[in-house]
């Protein structure tokens, strides 16, 4: 079975067209909103995994559920299959348009063909709003 | 240069000094080198290195037959690995009923709240498309 290189859950990424280097911006870690509902305009979860050469060629199927308490915020699960084609793969899943209803803790967890593969924890929260002031 | 035993511009200088027996019309003596420092460099990645590359693979003369076929061939090894899987999913934001505030990039919620200027813009989030489970 493959193995977990790493997975996160960032805002945006980019990939060196020459050098093919994965490049990950704004990593997502903590949300704070004075109001709800609030949508963050797009977020992508990247997991890199290893495979050996037994496994080139096989198909593979990652899964991702988002959960919050027993909900599914986002809907979902986000299935997505690849066929493993080098020694490592990047697979990509970008949102458009993610919306956040509520405070609270948000957890993306990644299968890879139904075994847990990896975790990413962001937390919601609820900020009192600021005043207009710079000065206040 | 991995051991650091060698610089980009001594690769650069050794390339100008093949290419100075370069002859128009005859097959290049220095084919072979040239095709084996492309390899040399698969793992290099730079700014002279990825020219130096580009420049080889677009060759297309019959003086330097290999070099330039084998370059391209490091070209496509360089951008093959690690293989890529990207999957764009747009999620309904009309199932939470209400209109979503659009967000200002000074207000974005991924700052933190201090370093947030307040100023929202109103309306109404674009409806996307609907993500179905199955797609």
């Amino acid at each position: 079975m493959p193995t977990l290189e790493f997975f996160v859950v960032a805002e945006s990424f980019s990939i060196d067209r020459q050098s093919n280097r994965l490049s990950i911006f704004n990593i997502v870690e903590t949300l704070t909103a004075e109001e709800f509902p609030v949508v963050l305009p797009s977020m992508v979860v990247v997991t890199c995994l290893n495979l050996t050469d037994d496994e080139l060629g096989e198909d593979f199927q990652v899964l991702l559920n988002v959960c919050s308490g027993g909900d599914s915020p986002l809907g979902g699960p986000f299935p997505t299959n690849f066929k493993a084609q080098s020694r490592r793969h990047r697979v990509i899943q970008s949102f458009q348009g993610v919306p956040f209803s509520k405070p609270g803790d948000i957890r993306f967890e990644q299968t890879l063909n139904g075994d847990h593969l990896a975790t990413h924890l962001l937390e919601v929260k609820h900020a009192a709003p600021a005043s207009d002031s710079p000065h206040s | 240069m991995k051991k650091c035993s060698l610089d980009e511009s001594s690769v650069a200088r050794f390339v100008a000094e093949l290419l100075s027996s370069f002859e128009r019309g005859a097959q290049f003596r220095h084919d072979l080198t040239l095709a084996a420092l492309a390899v040399a460099v698969e793992a290099t990645f730079s700014p002279q290195v990825d020219l130096f590359l580009d420049r080889l693979a677009r060759l297309r003369i019959s003086e330097i037959p290999i070099a330039s076929r084998i370059a391209r061939l490091v070209l496509k090894s360089r951008r093959a690995e690690p293989s890529l899987t990207v999957k764009s999913f747009a999620l309904d934001c009309r199932r939470l009923g209400e209109p979503m505030k659009e967000l200002d990039p000074l207000d974005h919620p991924c700052l933190p709240p201090a370093t947030r200027r307040i100023q929202r813009a109103h309306g109404t989030h674009p409806a996307p498309e609907v993500f179905h489970a199955d797609a």
